[in-house]
C-alpha cells in the first residue's frame, strides 16, 4: 500500500519534471513557472519547499539550455561577470533569509512574474 | 563603473531568483530593455547568472532542509532529457503557437498565485493536509528533516 503511493508520488514529480523540461526546452525559458504550482497542488509538497526545490529543478535544466546557448557562442564573460557576480551574492542572501520571508509576499509577487511571463508568451514577444 | 549597476542588479533580482520566484524573468527585462541587449545575448547572461545564483542559494536551502530531494530528483531524472529532446524539436519548428497556448496557461497560474486567499502564518493549513492524507496522498518526509536541520 504504502509502496503504492509512493510509487504514484514518484510519477507526479517524472510528470511534472518532464512538463517543466519541455518548456524549457521548447521556449527557452519559463519551464520553472510550471514546477511550483504542480509541486504543490498535485505533488502535495509544501509551499516553502517548492519554492526551494523548484530552484534544485531548474539549475539542471539551465545548465543544459546553457550548453545550447554557448555552442552558439552567445556569452561573453566581459559583459556577463558583473551580472554573475551580482547573481550569486544576491542568490546567497535569499538562502540565508528564505525561511523568513513570508509565503505571501513569495506567492504574491512569483504571482505577477508570471502573469508577466503568460503576456509575452501569449503576445508572442 | 560600467559594472556597478549589472552587479546590482544581478544581486536584486537573484535574491528573487534564489527564492524560486522567476527572478530572472526581470532581469532580461533590465538587460533587453535597458542595456539594449539582443535577446540571444541575453538569455545567454541569465542561464549563466542562474547557474551563479542557484549554487548559493541552494546550499542554504539543503542546509535548512527545504529541498525535498525524492521530488527533486525525479523531476530532474525526466526534466533533463525532455528538455534536450524540446530544444532539438524547437530548432526545427515554429513554437509560437504553441508558446500562446502555454501564455494562456501561465495567465492562469499568475491570477491565482496573484490573489490568492492569504492565510495566516506559514505552516501548511491543517485542513488541507487532513484531506491529502485521507485522499491517500504523498506526504513529504518534511518534518523530519525541518529537525534535523535546525541544529
Amino acid at each position: 500500500m504504502s509502496r503504492n503511493r509512493k510509487f504514484a508520488a514518484n510519477w507526479k514529480f517524472v510528470v511534472t519534471g518532464a512538463l517543466g523540461g519541455l518548456a524549457n526546452g521548447l521556449f527557452g525559458s519559463g519551464g520553472g513557472l510550471f514546477l511550483v504550482p504542480l509541486m504543490t497542488k498535485w505533488g502535495k509538497l509544501e509551499q516553502r519547499k517548492a519554492f526551494a526545490t523548484s530552484v534544485a529543478v531548474i539549475l539542471p535544466l539551465s545548465l543544459v539550455s546553457a550548453v545550447v546557448y554557448f555552442s552558439k557562442g552567445a556569452l561573453e564573460l566581459s559583459t556577463a561577470w558583473p551580472y554573475l557576480l551580482g547573481g550569486a551574492v544576491g542568490g546567497a542572501i535569499s538562502g540565508l533569509v528564505f525561511r523568513k520571508v513570508s509565503l505571501t509576499f513569495l506567492r504574491r509577487v512569483f504571482g505577477l512574474l508570471i502573469l508577466y511571463g503568460g503576456v509575452r508568451a501569449v503576445l508572442a514577444l | 563603473m560600467s559594472w556597478f549597476f549589472p552587479i546590482l542588479v544581478g544581486a536584486a533580482t537573484g535574491v528573487l531568483s534564489g527564492f524560486g520566484i522567476g527572478g530572472g524573468t526581470l532581469l532580461l527585462l533590465w538587460l533587453t530593455m535597458v542595456s539594449g541587449m539582443d535577446q540571444l545575448h541575453a538569455g545567454g547572461i541569465n542561464l549563466a547568472y542562474f547557474i551563479a545564483c542557484a549554487l548559493p542559494a541552494l546550499w542554504y536551502h539543503l542546509k535548512n532542509g527545504l529541498i525535498e530531494k525524492r521530488a527533486a530528483l525525479w523531476c530532474i531524472l525526466a526534466g533533463v532529457p525532455a528538455c534536450i529532446l524540446a530544444s532539438l524539436l524547437a530548432a526545427r519548428m515554429d513554437v509560437t503557437l504553441l508558446r500562446r497556448f502555454f501564455g494562456v496557461f501561465l495567465l492562469g497560474i499568475g491570477f491565482r498565485e496573484l490573489f490568492f486567499k492569504s492565510k495566516k502564518g506559514g505552516t501548511p493549513n491543517p485542513e488541507a493536509v487532513k484531506k491529502s492524507t485521507q485522499a491517500g496522498e504523498y506526504l513529504p518526509l518534511s518534518t523530519k528533516k525541518a529537525e534535523n536541520s535546525k541544529k
